[in-house]
């Protein structure tokens, strides 16, 4: 018995999870288990996971961010428009750069302004809702170009969406920089214990700034993944966004009270978030119910987590 | 020369909401070209910030109490396709109270996790926004929806009134103002708020009945959800499912210029009441000037974020 306990401690409930939902959508295997459903669910996998490595990051040095999907509009809205008249650098770059000094602007309000995180990020996240609408003027913005539609429909060996490989090269590159580099462990010391870090001399204001940054430039990767997936640049693309980023993460086991977390497996709760989706769409019940069984697995999860504290 | 910088600031941090909203006026006055003072507008503002006043009254409770209520917009959505829902069965009035029953559950168990597990406020309430956002549209059964109802009944009786088609919102925002008042300033409840949100573990050793004042809080910032419904259909007659979830932004808007620290434990009404018709001064106003819907948000995001900045600089200061 405490063999099979130790075994479930190891593989985690989020894998457990994961390997049921699999396992259930045996049951609607045609609509489940083709090519193309697969496909999706990879791409939209990418999206959050990218998104929620952006999260991540910022709950671990202890802030959250509540601006993740309108900084995806923003991203995608900005794209869109720069396309047909400057073309794709531009329509790549510029998103980028306006979602990492938005992001940065973010730190500086909670840094800096000492706003709570909360407010100064919901604040930020009207402001950002705001210029996606003024460049929308509140409306869709069709993307004609086929070099930046392909980058949706492209894949390796027509299995592996490109959209993964990005995800998959993030992910690695942030593990790495985890790894091998002072700054990886400087994050994780800022959310743990922030009165010895900064005794430790390190430099706690400007590590959460630029978590923030790099959190926003991840925010409007899948921004601009998410708008070649629909073919359109539109402010209200990623709403919801910041709810499934901090559930995924949440569910990979991020703690909310910072300095703790293996961003590997944050991506992978963002993953099973979308494969749970996949299960219920695939079993047909009423697509509104999803928003519950999302709340309930939000505060189950950190339920889950917290019980001991 | 510091002293009566330091001064100033203090005073300024007294008088920071009506000084607001003077400013507010002002600016509203200017680029509306003087419409905006007109006493039928001024009639039509009052009116307009009625729900989101509700729900900010509610909001701010919870915020007092060192807690945050991520919900309210989803719970004014559910509670509009719960009316229509309960309506087909229990009639207009019967509909309209299993309405705001099953708000005030929403709100209870979100108090209820709030007190007795260690799970975060907001992430309850974020857990509670998703589930009520799905409800609204699993009650409604995905369709549009119209109660001209209360529009219908309500508007005669107050026909007598000079106020005409306004009278009802801004009765109903007045009553929401003074029981919520008379709650956090006049009753022991109050003190109970104020004392979780300075510091729950103190005020659970020196004998506040922490859950009991919680599920109050929770359950009345819903049940000020389900007045705003009420009030959202008497001035629309008709939603579609999920819609009020603007008042979340509002609500926050509102507490946070009304002066309520976001840490909890400080705040009042009258300042959240300055701070709800600070927002629907600016709305009217920029309706007025020809500004974009679309731009409203990200002009409202700027002020709120510039009025923080403001006040926790002056707060440092001190």
């Amino acid at each position: 018995m405490d063999r099979v306990k130790s075994l479930l401690k190891e593989l985690d409930v989020v894998v457990i999870l994961g390997a049921l939902l699999l396992v259930a959508a045996i049951f609607r295997a045609s609509t489940f288990y083709n090519l193309d459903n697969l496909f999706a669910i990879l791409e939209l996998s990418a999206v959050l996971g990218i998104a929620t490595l952006g999260e991540a990051l910022v709950l671990i040095v202890r802030g959250v961010d509540i601006s993740v999907g309108a900084m995806m509009g923003l991203a995608g809205t900005l794209s869109a428009f720069l396309l047909p008249d400057y073309g794709m650098a531009a329509a790549v770059l510029l998103p980028l750069l306006a979602c990492g000094l938005l992001g940065l602007a973010n730190g500086l309000l909670i840094e800096k302004g000492r706003i709570p995180p909360i407010v100064a990020t919901i604040g930020m996240m009207w402001v950002v809702g705001g210029l996606a609408g003024s460049i929308s003027s509140g409306r869709l913005i069709p993307i004609q170009e086929q070099a930046f539609q392909n980058i949706a429909l492209g894949s390796i060996f027509e299995v592996v969406p490109l959209f993964f490989v990005g995800l998959l090269v993030i992910g690695v590159v942030a593990l790495f920089v985890r790894s091998n580099f002072s700054i990886g462990r400087y994050v994780y010391a800022v959310g743990g214990d922030e009165g010895a870090a900064y005794y430790s001399a390190i430099p706690v204001s400007r590590i959460r700034i630029a978590v923030y940054g790099v959190a926003g430039i991840l925010y409007g990767i899948a921004g601009l993944l998410m708008a070649s997936y629909v073919r359109s640049g539109m402010p209200a693309v990623g709403k919801g966004y910041e709810f499934k980023a901090i559930t995924a993460a949440v569910l990979g086991g991020i703690a909310l009270t910072g300095g703790r977390g293996n961003l590997l497996k944050a991506i992978l709760g963002a993953v099973i978030l979308i494969v749970l989706y996949g299960v219920v769409t695939a079993f047909a019940v009423s697509p509104y119910i999803q928003g519950i069984i999302q709340g309930c697995i939000l505060v189950g999860a950190v339920y889950y987590a917290t019980r001991h504290d | 020369m510091q002293l009566a910088m330091t001064r100033a600031a203090a005073g300024l941090q007294r008088y920071n909401q009506l000084f607001l909203l003077i400013v507010v006026v002002a600016v509203a006055t200017v680029i509306s070209r003087g419409v905006f003072l007109r006493p039928s507008n001024l009639v039509l503002v009052i009116a307009s910030a009625s729900a989101a006043g509700l729900v900010s009254f509610g909001q701010a409770l919870v915020v007092v109490g060192g807690g945050f209520d991520l919900s309210v917009g989803s719970l004014v959505a559910m509670s509009i396709s719960a009316i229509v829902f309960f309506r087909t069965d229990l009639g207009m009035v019967g509909g309209t109270i299993a309405a705001v029953m099953t708000a005030v559950l929403a709100g209870l168990v979100s108090g209820l996790l709030v007190s007795r597990t260690k799970i975060p406020p907001f992430i309850v309430t974020l857990g509670m926004l998703s589930v009520a956002d799905s409800m609204s549209w699993i009650l409604a059964a995905g369709q549009p929806i119209t109660v001209s109802e209360y529009n219908d009944a309500i508007a005669p009786l107050f026909a007598f009134l000079p106020l005409g088609q306004n009278a009802f919102p801004i009765l109903v925002l007045v009553a929401g103002f003074i029981g919520t008042s008379l709650l956090l300033h006049r009753s022991k409840w109050g003190r109970y708020i104020y004392a979780i949100g300075s510091n729950e573990a103190a005020a659970r050793i020196a004998g506040v009945p922490v859950m009991k004042t919680k599920l109050l809080s929770y359950g009345l910032s819903a049940f000020l959800c389900a007045m705003a419904a009420i009030i959202y259909l008497y001035q629309n007659l008709s939603a579609t499912p999920g819609e009020g979830a603007d008042y979340l932004l509002l609500s926050f808007a509102a507490t946070i210029l009304g002066g309520v620290h976001m840490y909890g434990g400080s705040g009042s009404i009258p300042g959240v009441l300055v701070g709800v018709l600070c927002l629907a001064s600016i709305t009217s106003a920029l309706t007025i000037a020809g500004v974009a819907p679309s731009i409203y948000q990200g002009v409202l995001g700027v002020i709120v974020l510039a009025v923080v900045l403001f006040q926790s600089r002056l707060r440092l200061r001190r």
